[in-house]
């Protein structure tokens, strides 16, 4: 049940942000859709952690916000200074997204990939049992079959 | 996994801000797509092009349309200046008329008050200025027309000379608008209307103006009576108005005063082919002393100055005498 609460979070985030009628000059635009990409990226690296069992939610919070900060006051910054931060950002943020994305998946099939081991080898050690099980019968009956031969 | 909840609760966070951020974000790109500098450049590209393609479109249509503007201006000018003509016309036939006041150069006669003048005098002086080149004459400021008459009148101060039905007034001022040399040439040439004056001991000043304002007819007449005429198919064609005072015929197919005046051919004849109306018309005598016949038949121009009474006209100014020729 909990697992779906960042979802339902997502969603909640989406209708707010269509109804609380927030708007923003069309200027910033663009630094906002780099803050987004930080954002997301800090998101990615969040769940990559929990996947490896290096998550820690102050980190993760932090470098979510402070990321998506910089990246908007860079591209800014940037801009004022007439040098393309902005491209130098996306392509930082978008180089790390797509590691996140990839090691997010790895781990998602190596997971499923041990679990489907497990899983086998719980069932041949089952199955290796009740062969030994099927053989203890048939070691059992014999005897008595033999008994009644 | 006793964590879970806290991570969860984290992510929850950071992720309702995402949604916060994307939505906002959406909305604002949707409106920002529309403003050019935020366009690429590929797509600025594909826009001008796209525009220009339009802009040509439109520039073909704008220029087919403005050519049938011009058509519709065009046939719209036609008809403007069909009216513009029928006005000029039209304005042109009320000077002709005397329905508009006139000025002009021109001469004024005047006759002293003591003077014995006879009707048959001031109609002679009308002749001999239309014979000369008037263009207007007013007697006594009464305008005169095609349908003028000069006779007398009994009025309560006794028997006066009446223009229209109007007495003059003394001193007896005939004003009339032309060329000012030619008009005191054509009055005061030997044998003429100013010799003739002094042979009555009659002595009136003429006096030449720079400008003379002439008022306009005051009543228009009324035609009951009259039509246009139309020539029958039949060998009745041949009749009217080719007669003997030929000069008549200059502005009979247009104006209905004149136009039935063709047939006037001295005698009073009353012809009832093809419509003409009695007419009182003299002959072309510049004396003229027929009775209230003005007419001008000897003139060059050919103007005919009809003053028929009220032969022709309504009752109520049938007043006027009738026609003894």
């Amino acid at each position: 049940m909990w697992r779906f609460l960042p979802i339902i979070g997502l969603v909640f985030g989406i209708f707010a942000g269509q109804y609380i009628g927030i708007e923003i000059p069309a200027e910033m635009v663009k630094y906002l859709s780099i803050a987004i990409l930080a954002a997301l990226d800090s998101v990615l690296g969040g769940m990559r952690a929990t996947y490896e069992n290096k998550y820690d939610s102050v980190m993760m919070l932090s470098g979510f916000f402070t990321n998506a900060l910089l990246a908007a006051g860079l591209a800014y910054i940037g801009d004022a200074i007439g040098l393309d931060l902005y491209y130098a950002a996306v392509f930082a943020f978008g180089v790390r997204l797509f590691t996140n994305l990839s090691a997010i998946r790895h781990y998602i099939i190596s997971n499923f990939r041990e679990k489907q081991k497990l899983y086998e080898a719980h069932k041949q050690i089952k199955e290796k049992l009740q062969i030994q099980i099927i053989e203890d019968e048939d070691e059992n009956l014999k005897p008595t079959e033999d008994e009644e031969e | 996994m006793t964590t879970k909840p806290k991570w969860i609760l984290a992510f929850s966070c950071a992720l309702v801000v995402l949604g916060l951020l994307f939505s906002v974000q959406f909305k604002a790109q949707n409106s920002a797509e529309r403003e050019l500098y935020q366009q690429r450049q590929e797509n600025l590209i594909v826009m001008v092009k796209n525009l220009t393609e339009k802009r040509q479109k439109l520039s073909l249509e704008m220029s087919e349309l403005s050519a049938q503007l011009y058509d519709r201006r065009n046939s719209l000018e036609d008809e403007s200046m069909v009216l513009q003509s029928l006005q000029l016309e039209l304005s042109r036939l009320e000077y002709i008329n005397g329905s508009c006041e006139v000025t002009g150069q021109g001469i004024e006669v005047s006759f002293p008050a003591t003077s014995f003048v006879q009707y048959t005098d001031i109609i002679s002086l009308v002749n001999e200025l239309w014979a000369a080149g008037a263009e207007a004459i007013s007697v006594s400021g009464v305008r005169l027309n095609t349908n003028s008459y000069i006779f007398y009148m009994d009025t309560a101060s006794g028997t006066e000379i009446c223009v229209n039905n109007i007495p003059v007034t003394w001193p007896l001022r005939i004003q009339a608008i032309g060329d000012a040399n030619n008009l005191e040439k054509g009055l005061t040439l030997p044998g003429g209307f100013m010799d003739l004056m002094m042979y009555n001991k009659i002595y009136p000043t003429l006096r030449r103006k720079e400008s003379i304002q002439l008022t306009a007819v005051k009543s228009p007449t009324l035609y009951y009576y009259m039509k246009e005429y139309t020539p029958p198919p039949a060998e009745d064609s041949g009749v009217p108005s080719a007669g003997a005072g030929g000069i008549a015929g200059s502005t009979a197919s247009r104006s209905k005063g004149n136009g039935s005046g063709g047939g006037n051919t001295g005698d009073s004849s009353t012809d009832g082919i093809d419509g003409t109306i009695n007419d009182s018309g003299s002959g072309g005598t510049t004396t003229g002393r027929d009775i209230n016949g003005t007419i001008n038949g000897g003139s060059s121009r050919g103007i005919i100055n009809e003053s028929g009474g009220g032969s022709s006209a309504p009752v109520q100014e049938a007043s006027g005498p009738e026609t003894v020729s």
